[in-house]
């Protein structure tokens, strides 16, 4: 019960970047997707082609890596802020306040995020849109792309509650985030870059828990 | 252990990671700056081009000549040198054509044609009508499957046919077959290696796809829709989509394909095959694993194995092969000295080769259906020692360049010289050259550094998906 009301305070506050999430993908996702059924091409009879869904990648990118660095920044703001004790200092364990936030953050991104390219894609996979309609894989990668803002969460809410001064390692956890980015994008394959986006997710996370239980910050 | 004993533990080994992580990209970035900063002090102090580029370059010396220039045969087997000079007065590709015995037989100038996609040889008379071969065109990895399910911020591409006519589409399923529906989105059927079926399970799937690539030339021109040749890793198939139709040309029973050549049978053809007074027959080269040229021939249908002998395997700097009505050609350069396919890869990276004088021959062969080769005609030449300051070597600043850009993390270093060092210098040679030109006439080296530094970072850039150089080379999606 504690954790469900921890939750719904944190989504409380996160409510609006939802709704501009919501905005930018279908707002901009849309009208890409009908610039692409006019840029069809039909003269080619066998070939490569890009999928009709190829303007909303980098949208899509875009608006997880904004959406996971607006909801790692809250824990800029509460150390900025000094606002942690007035978190902390409640009759629930750390692990439950840090769960809430991430969990916050991953409902938020799967939700608001991951609804937006899930509705793009089934508008995009109508009968009579397209004629090569967009493939289930070029759905998984954009799952993947979702995902590139929980790495950039991690990274930012890393390096908000690291206590290292910014020439030493606290931005350490944002250059890693942008490093997953570019490695993701050099692996040949949607299996390596998942692993890469796990490693990615995985690692930052281990040390924010790390952090947060242990009171280093 | 304690939740917080816990955490620690783990999040020690992670903390050192990510930092190892950054320093080394750290040491990436300063070594990719000092391999760019190197390249143009490489190209400004060794480069005629650059010190004199109002001065025709020092006149080569006929061994140099010999070794720069494309052997070539005629149909009887005369071998003929090439010598290819640029004439900076005239802005032409002046083309000396020499016999053996270096006599002059012909001189002329090399034009590009826009219309044909060809170049063409233009002079007082006719040039001498050399035999063509097939070469291995690099664009054909572009059309690999690898490239196209390559994840990338517009995500991965799709292989599929549309028929305006019929009204149909086909997608290919990366599992290993066409699915076919009408532009209602209605299902048609299914197409594999063993053709057109309506139902899932009946079908057979192609094996793990490589590439695939168009075939427009010759009678194939005149179908409505040009077959495909698509290629796995053991067999060779022509699709035609349209007719629903799967021909298996070649199945090399699990021996995995490893290179591919065709000539008169590719869109990306080069070879003047129509215009030549020889008739070529269209060729297609396959090589496995087991270093077997298995070769298909049309007009008429043929398929062909070629081994090469074991001792020349390793000393190979080339091959090709054409095909036409009085026989079916190739020509091998060999050298004297066997050198593994990733040290020939990089042979102009290879000190101890460059620096000596090696010699090579090429051999004229003509195969026969079941008969041994046969060997027609035969040039051997030597290949001069490259000197320590020579207009086009920029090999040894970088050998003396190297201890300095190594001193961080040599394995960095042969990684990034190994990764990106053709990506630096194809960039430098050819998409920056007015700007390198501005940088040169312009003598200022702050900017040619500055532009070296940014160099790799917009290399990082444009490297992460590719996607310029898929553009570049094929202009289209």
């Amino acid at each position: 019960m504690k954790f469900l009301a921890l939750l719904r305070g944190q989504l409380g506050g996160i409510i609006g970047t939802g709704i501009g999430q919501i905005i930018l993908i279908l707002g901009c996702g849309y009208f890409a997707v009908t610039a692409a059924t006019q840029f069809e091409r039909f003269s080619e009879n066998f070939g490569s082609a890009s999928s009709p869904l190829s303007g909303v990648g980098p949208l899509l990118i875009f608006a997880s890596i904004l959406c996971g660095s607006i909801l790692g920044l809250q824990f800029w703001l509460m150390s900025y802020r000094r606002t942690w004790h007035f978190l902390l200092h409640r009759s629930v364990s750390r692990v439950t306040i840090l769960l809430s936030m991430i969990t916050a953050a991953v409902l938020t991104l799967v939700v608001f995020t991951g609804g937006c390219w899930t509705l793009l894609f089934l508008y995009a996979s109508l009968p009579g849109l397209f004629v090569l309609p967009p493939t289930l894989q070029v759905y998984f990668e954009g799952w993947l792309f979702i995902s590139l803002g929980l790495v950039f969460f991690m990274g930012v809410a890393l390096s908000g509650i690291s206590t290292a001064k910014f020439y030493t390692t606290k931005l350490f956890g944002i250059i890693f985030a942008g490093i997953i980015l570019i490695v993701t994008f050099m692996s040949l394959d949607i299996f390596r870059a998942s692993i890469v986006i796990a490693a990615g997710i995985l690692i930052p996370a281990v040390q924010l828990f790390s952090v947060f239980l242990n009171r280093d910050f | 252990m304690h939740s917080k004993s816990l955490s620690k533990c783990f999040a020690k080994p992670a903390e050192v990671f990510t930092v190892i992580v950054i320093l080394l990209l750290a040491v990436f970035i300063v070594q990719m700056i000092a391999l760019g900063i190197e390249m143009i002090i490489t190209i400004q102090k060794t480069n005629e081009w650059t010190t004199n580029i109002h001065k025709e370059p020092k006149e080569p010396t006929l061994q140099e000549k010999i070794d720069r220039s494309h052997k070539e045969f005629l149909p009887d087997g005369t071998v003929l040198l090439m010598y290819e000079k640029y004439n900076r007065a005239n802005r032409q590709d002046v083309i000396q054509i020499h016999d053996a015995n270096n006599n002059l037989v012909w001189e002329g100038v090399k034009t590009y044609d826009t219309n044909s996609s060809k170049y063409l040889l233009n002079g007082t008379n006719e040039a001498p009508e050399y035999l063509r071969w097939n070469i291995i065109y690099e664009e054909t990895k572009y059309r690999s499957a690898e490239w196209i399910q390559k994840i990338r911020p517009d995500f991965s591409e799709t292989i599929g046919f549309k028929s305006n006519i019929d009204k149909e589409a086909w997608q290919y399923d990366f599992k290993g077959y066409f699915t076919g529906y009408t532009y209602e989105r209605q299902p048609i059927g299914y197409i594999g290696l063993n053709g057109f079926v309506k139902n899932k399970s009946e079908i057979k799937p192609f094996g793990k796809l490589m590439f695939w690539d168009h075939q427009r030339q010759t009678e194939y021109e005149k179908q409505p829709a040009s077959p495909v040749i698509w290629v796995t890793t053991s067999q060779v198939c022509q699709l035609n989509i349209a007719n629903r139709k799967v021909d298996v040309l070649l199945n090399t029973e699990g021996s995995r394909i490893k290179e591919s050549c065709f000539t008169g049978m590719s869109n990306y053809d080069f070879v003047p095959v129509k215009t030549s007074a020889i008739k070529y027959r269209p060729v297609m080269d396959f090589v496995t694993e087991d270093n077997i040229h298995h070769l298909i021939l049309r007009e008429p249908e043929q398929t062909l194995n070629v081994s090469l002998p074991n001792d020349c395997l390793g000393r190979i700097d080339g091959i090709a092969f054409t095909a036409t009505e009085n026989g079916i050609f190739f020509k091998i350069i060999l050298t004297d000295q066997s050198l593994s396919p990733a040290q020939r890869r990089r042979l102009w990276a290879n000190e101890e080769y460059m620096k000596k004088e090696h010699k090579k021959w090429i051999g004229l062969y003509k195969v026969n259906q079941n008969g041994p080769l046969e060997l027609v005609s035969r040039y051997d030449w030597t290949t001069p020692a490259i000197k320590a300051v020579n207009g086009e070597n920029s090999v040894i600043l970088h050998q003396r360049c190297k201890p300095y850009i190594t001193a961080f993390s040599p394995p960095i270093y042969d990684w990034v010289w190994r990764k990106y060092s053709d990506y630096i210098s194809d960039y430098y040679y050819e998409n920056s050259i007015p700007f390198q030109q501005y940088l040169e006439s312009s003598k200022n080296p702050g900017l040619s550094i500055c532009h070296s530094t940014c160099l790799p970072v917009w290399l990082l850039w444009v490297s992460r998906s590719g996607t310029v150089w898929q553009d570049a080379l094929h202009g289209e999606s």
